[in-house]
């Protein structure tokens, strides 16, 4: 009789400590500081060109430091809740936590003139971070009986993350001073195309099909498009790997690197054209007609998302190292940074609202979640964070010192715009717990 | 073995009425933001009924059942259900004295609350707790279902 059901099912209650997922939120505007400190110190250079230390660097402290721990929180908090198995040994968290900052200290020292082995403390930590963090999820997405597509890219997500972190580990022995692989540059290539697309991609897409819909009762995409846009991720993640059984050639046009980066677009497509063209058509679709300030996010990070396929073409095609940097620059901060920092002035105060105030609903009066963080917050939050994008966007253009600074500036306003909003709400909620005990 | 039948019709009559409610809650949010007070108290009523009535067919009825069949009481999925419940029905009541007192913004605001928190409870009940019931309730669903039909 048991047969199909899910054993963990048994209790609901599943969801871990608010901490787990807090801690990762919180750095994400550390990080952000961080991002800002780069700019602000290294100017233009970090905004130059690809191969360029400094580029690299705070490359990462955006994928790793802003969308990795902003992701990792979100997967704790949503892998129970969606496959419905809880993550074992969630205690490990916050060694991950940890770890996943030193090991992004580590590599942001080193590429910005550190010694060499802080490249290899950088690897060794991050490695045992995501040891630690995929072992528990992806066991627990795996063994999950639900078999949605949200549960299905998730998964797609988690083995993507493997992939790449492998892949990564190995171009940065590179700067530990161990030698660069030979295929260093098809390395990379696929390295980012399984990073932007499989992991990034594959979650943005598949928790948009759980959140739009509930947030803002917006229609949900049909299963046929949803099973057609994770079939064409799927195709455009593994096409790129038949690069690697290539003979290295000096024919640029058809070089193994570029046939990697065509051979994603069914990927690219999925993501960066199919998926923000109908949510946001969704989103015009909803059923709640009040604007959240949430929304703001989503439309701006989806509208962007849809310059990504032609911004990689060029960046493909065309000589101009800018059009590179162009891309990465929107893509990270633009599509995913704005996207994940609209979803955490949505989550943060719901979790602290949910952990600390429910057990005080219906003994008293009990504030909403806006109540923790007001609309206003919210927008003033997305109005930094467009205006630094906008100026670093210039700042590739022209390649100007100042606006590099100034975007440095921007970037580190909105760092403290959202540490201090998520911050705000934890202490919120806290306080309201200790005027209220819990008899 | 239970009906092909019969095991769809658990899960889509609960989850159509969590749909159904939604969209009640929807043509509030609607009033509330247009002002439309002559509306207002109708659709309320409506919206507010037809939640715990929803609320209650689950427990007096659908937790039961599958309590008794799953041997799943004390530890069960339905603890944390029911304990849901109550908070979605003070919240009920705090919407209502924030309606009669005239405070759009309250109301709105504690709405979006409620909204959220039933949200996540739905995912739980629509992704979990009804797929289970289905398995181990399929063959007395019809008589269940005649149960309910007083509600
Ligand atoms: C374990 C974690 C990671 C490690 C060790 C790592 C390592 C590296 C290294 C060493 C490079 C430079 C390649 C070279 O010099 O040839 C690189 C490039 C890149 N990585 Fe990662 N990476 C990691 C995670 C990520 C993640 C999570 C993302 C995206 C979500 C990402 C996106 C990129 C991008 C876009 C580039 C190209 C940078 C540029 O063109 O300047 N990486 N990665």
């Amino acid at each position: 009789m048991n047969g199909g059901m899910p054993n963990a099912g048994l209790s609901l209650e599943q969801a871990p400590h608010l901490l787990v997922p807090a801690s990762f939120f919180l750095m994400v505007p550390l990080s952000l500081l961080l991002a800002g400190a780069i700019l602000m110190h290294a100017g233009v250079a970090s905004l130059s060109h690809p191969w360029n230390p400094q580029v690299i660097a705070l490359t990462h402290v955006g994928t790793i430091g802003v969308l990795l721990m902003g992701m990792v929180g979100a997967l704790y908090q949503m892998t129970p809740v969606v496959a419905g198995t809880p993550v074992a040994a969630i205690r490990v968290a916050h060694g991950v936590h940890v770890l996943l900052l030193t090991g992004l200290v580590c590599f942001v020292w080193r590429l910005l003139g550190g010694p060499a082995f802080a490249m290899t403390l950088a690897g060794y930590s991050l490695a045992m971070a995501l040891l630690g963090f995929l072992l528990p999820v992806g066991w627990s997405l795996a063994s999950s009986v639900t078999r949605d597509e949200t549960t299905l890219g998730m998964r797609l997500a988690v083995a993507s993350l493997a992939v790449l972190a492998a892949m990564g580990l190995l171009v940065a022995r590179g700067y530990a001073e161990s030698g660069f692989p030979d295929n260093r540059f098809l390395l990379t290539q696929v390295h980012l195309t399984v990073a932007l697309l499989g992991w990034v991609g594959g979650l943005i897409v598949s928790i948009s099909w759980q959140v739009v819909p509930m947030f803002y009762l917006a229609p949900s995409p049909a299963k046929r498009s949803r099973q057609a846009m994770l079939g064409a991720l799927v195709a455009g993640l593994i096409l790129p790997f038949a690069a690697f059984a290539m003979q290295p050639n000096n024919d640029v046009a058809l070089s193994p690197t570029r046939l990697a980066a065509v051979a994603a677009l069914p990927a690219a497509l999925a993501v960066w054209f199919f998926h923000p063209l109908l949510t946001l058509h969704s989103i015009h679709q909803r059923k709640r007609r009040r604007t959240d300030a949430s929304l703001l996010y989503w439309r701006a990070g989806l509208s962007v998302a849809l310059l990504l396929v032609p911004l990689a073409a060029m960046a493909s095609l065309a000589d101009d190292y800018r059009w590179q940097i162009l891309f990465g620059w929107l893509a990270i901060w633009g599509w995913a940074g704005m996207i994940l920092h609209g979803m955490l002035t949505r989550i943060m105060p719901f979790l602290v609202w949910f952990h600390r105030l429910t057990p005080l609903i219906g003994k008293m009066r009990v504030p909403s979640i806006r109540g923790l963080l007001s609309q206003g917050r919210i927008k003033t939050g997305f109005a930094i964070h467009l205006a630094s994008l906008v100026l670093g966007a210039a700042t590739i253009v022209t390649q100007s010192d100042i606006l590099a600074r100034l975007t440095g500036l921007a970037i580190t306003a909105t760092g403290f715009s959202l540490g201090s909003s998520l911050v705000h709400v934890l202490h919120l909620g806290q306080r309201h717990l200790l005027q209220h005990p819990i008899k | 073995m239970a009906s092909q039948h019969s095991e769809s019709g658990l899960s889509d009559f609960f989850s159509g009425d969590h749909h159904n409610c939604d969209s009640k809650w929807v043509r509030i949010e609607a009033l509330l933001d247009s002002g439309d007070s002559a509306s207002l108290g109708t659709a309320w009523q409506d919206f507010d009924q037809s939640t715990r009535r929803h609320l209650d067919m689950e427990e007096e009825v659908l937790f039961p059942a599958f309590e008794a069949r799953s041997g799943m009481g004390q530890s069960g999925p339905t603890v944390v259900m029911r304990e849901e419940h109550q908070q979605i029905r003070a919240l009920l009541d705090q919407i209502a004295v924030a309606i009669g007192a005239g405070d759009t913004e309250e109301a709105l605001d504690l709405g979006d609350t409620l909204h959220m928190l039933t949200q996540q409870h739905n995912i739980k009940e629509e992704g979990m707790l009804y797929p289970m019931a289905e398995d181990v309730l399929g063959e007395e669903w019809t008589e269940l279902k005649q149960k309910l039909a007083i509600y």
